[in-house]
C-alpha cells in the first residue's frame, strides 16, 4: 500500500454556446477534473505495481463526483466521459496506466452503471504537457456525435515524481455534429459498442 | 453591443502541497474566461466604445462566475486579476478597450469591494496561447504574499477574430509564503496601496515637507529590512535622515570636486 499525496487538484468546466453555427436550445458542456499525485515508483524499477490501482479507487471517486456537481450536480445529464494520464519524466509509461481501473470504474459506477469502455490516453511529459482526452458517450462506444476530445494540461505539473490524472465528462454531442453515424437515441445497449 | 460569447470556461485550482509540504488550508484560484466575437477584427476602429461596453459586460459575468466557481462569498475573495487575449485580426487595443475603461466596477461589486487596482495582462496571439493572469491583494496592492500568476489557456481560442477575455479570483496568496514585505493582517487602510497614508508609489511626487520626511523615511526603512526578511519594517528614526542626508552631501562633494565644479551639496 502505497499513499496517495495528492498536490493540486483542478477542476475545469467549458460551455459552448456556438461554434459560428446556429445555437443549439441547451449549450454542451464538458468538464475534467485533474489531480496531481506523487508517483510512488519514479525513478527506478518496481515489478510489482499493481497494488496501487487499488490505493486510487477513493480519488477516483471522488473526481467522479466532482466532476458531476460541476455539471450541474444530476448525474443523468452525462453522457459523454474520457479519461486520461500524464505520468512525470521520472516514471514510465506504465505508471499511467495504473489510472485504468481506478479512474474508469469509478466513473461508471458513479453515473449508475454506463456500459461503453472509456476511451482513454496516456503519456510521459514534462510540467504543461498538454493531453487531448478522447471521449466517447458512456452506454455506447459508437455514437458518432459524442465522439469528441478536451485538451487538458497544468502549468506546473507534472513534475519529474509525479502523475497528473485526468477524467473527463460532457452533457452532449459536439455543439454542431453532423456527420451521421448511429444516433444516441438508437443504442441497443446490449454490448457497450451499439 | 451585447456580447457574442461562443464559449464560457471556469477553472478551480486546489494546491494543497508545495515539494514536501502541506499547505493548509489549500490555496484556491478560479477563472472564468469567455471567448468572444472581435466586432472590430480585420479593420481600423477609431471608437471603440462598443468593447468598452463588452467589457463592462464580462466584468460582471466572469466575475460571478469565478467566484461562485471558488464556492466562498464575493467579500471573501483575497486577489485578482484580469487578461485579455486578441486573435490575429485584432488590435491590442481592443484587448485595452475591454479590460480597463469599465470591467474593474462590476468585478468590484461581485466582491463587495476592492480598492486595489485590477492586475492585468494583454496579448496577442493563436488558438491555445496561455493567458499568464496576474494577481494582486484586492484591498492592497502592496500585499507581497499575494502577488502571484495564474495561467490559463483554451485549446480552440482565440481564433483569428475572437477575444479571451479571463477574471481570476483566490482565497489566498502563494501557497507557501515567505519573502516579507507588506503582510495581509498589517494592512492599515483599504486605501488600494495598503497605508494609512494611502502611498500611490514609490517616487510619487508628494507635497508637505512632513510628508516628505515622512516618504524618505518610509523610503530608508524599506531598503533597511526589505532584504527577504519576513519582520515587520522599523520606522526609520531621524538619525537615520541625518545620516543619510550626510552621506549625501559627502557624494555630492566629492562629484564637484571630480568634475571641478562649486563644492556645493543639491
Amino acid at each position: 500500500m502505497a499513499d496517495v499525496i495528492v498536490r493540486k487538484k483542478i477542476v475545469t468546466v467549458e460551455e459552448i454556446f456556438h461554434e459560428f453555427g446556429p445555437k443549439p436550445a441547451v449549450p454542451q458542456r464538458r468538464a475534467a477534473a485533474l489531480a496531481v499525485i506523487h508517483n510512488p515508483f519514479a525513478g527506478r524499477y518496481v515489478a510489482d505495481i499493481a497494488p496501487f490501482m487499488d490505493d486510487l479507487k477513493p480519488l477516483g471517486i471522488a473526481m467522479a463526483n466532482a466532476l458531476i456537481a460541476a455539471l450541474g450536480g444530476d448525474a443523468k445529464a452525462v453522457q459523454g466521459y474520457g479519461k486520461g494520464a500524464i505520468v512525470g519524466s521520472a516514471g514510465e509509461l506504465e505508471h499511467g496506466a495504473l489510472w485504468h481501473v481506478p479512474g474508469g470504474y469509478a466513473m461508471r459506477e458513479a453515473l449508475g452503471g454506463a456500459k461503453a469502455i472509456v476511451a482513454s490516453t496516456k503519456k510521459v511529459g514534462g510540467p504543461g504537457a498538454r493531453l487531448d482526452v478522447p471521449i466517447t458517450h458512456i452506454d455506447a462506444s459508437y455514437v458518432r456525435s459524442h465522439f469528441d476530445a478536451m485538451e487538458v494540461g497544468i502549468a506546473d505539473a507534472p513534475r519529474a515524481d509525479e502523475i497528473l490524472l485526468a477524467l473527463v465528462m460532457t452533457t452532449g454531442a459536439r455543439v454542431h455534429e453532423r456527420v451521421g453515424g448511429l444516433r444516441a437515441d438508437d443504442i441497443e445497449g446490449k454490448d457497450g459498442l451499439r | 453591443m451585447k456580447a457574442d460569447i461562443r464559449k464560457i470556461v471556469t477553472v478551480l485550482e486546489e494546491t494543497s502541497r508545495e515539494l514536501d509540504r502541506t499547505v493548509t488550508p489549500p490555496v484556491r484560484r478560479a477563472a472564468a474566461i469567455a471567448v468572444i466575437a472581435n466586432p472590430f477584427a480585420g479593420r481600423y476602429v477609431e471608437d471603440l466604445s462598443a468593447l468598452i461596453d463588452i467589457g463592462e459586460e464580462l466584468g460582471a459575468l466572469l466575475a460571478e462566475r469565478a467566484v461562485a466557481a471558488l464556492g466562498i462569498a464575493g467579500d471573501k475573495v483575497e486577489s485578482y486579476g484580469k487578461a485579455a487575449a486578441v486573435g490575429e485580426n485584432g488590435e491590442l487595443e481592443h484587448a485595452a478597450a475591454i479590460l480597463h475603461p469599465k470591467l474593474g466596477a462590476p468585478v468590484r461589486k461581485a466582491l463587495g469591494k476592492g480598492a486595489a487596482l485590477i492586475p492585468s495582462s494583454k496579448k496577442r496571439g493563436g488558438p491555445g496561447v496561455a493567458l499568464d493572469i496576474p494577481l494582486g491583494h484586492k484591498d492592497a496592492a502592496f500585499v507581497r504574499s499575494h502577488f502571484d500568476g495564474m495561467e490559463v489557456r483554451i485549446a480552440d481560442a482565440p481564433r483569428a477574430d475572437e477575444i479571451v477575455v479571463a477574471v481570476a479570483v483566490t482565497d489566498g496568496g502563494r501557497p507557501l509564503p515567505r519573502v516579507g514585505g507588506l503582510a495581509k493582517d498589517q494592512i492599515k487602510a483599504r486605501t488600494g496601496s495598503g497605508d494609512k497614508q494611502g502611498r500611490p508609489t514609490f517616487g510619487a511626487r508628494i507635497g508637505r515637507a512632513g510628508d516628505r520626511a515622512r516618504c524618505a523615511r518610509r523610503a530608508l526603512s524599506a531598503r533597511r529590512t526589505d532584504r527577504f526578511s519576513a519582520a515587520p519594517r522599523e520606522p526609520a528614526s531621524s538619525r537615520d535622515l541625518r545620516h543619510r542626508n550626510r552621506r549625501k552631501r559627502r557624494r555630492a562633494r566629492a562629484h564637484a570636486d571630480a568634475v571641478g565644479g562649486p563644492r556645493q551639496a543639491r
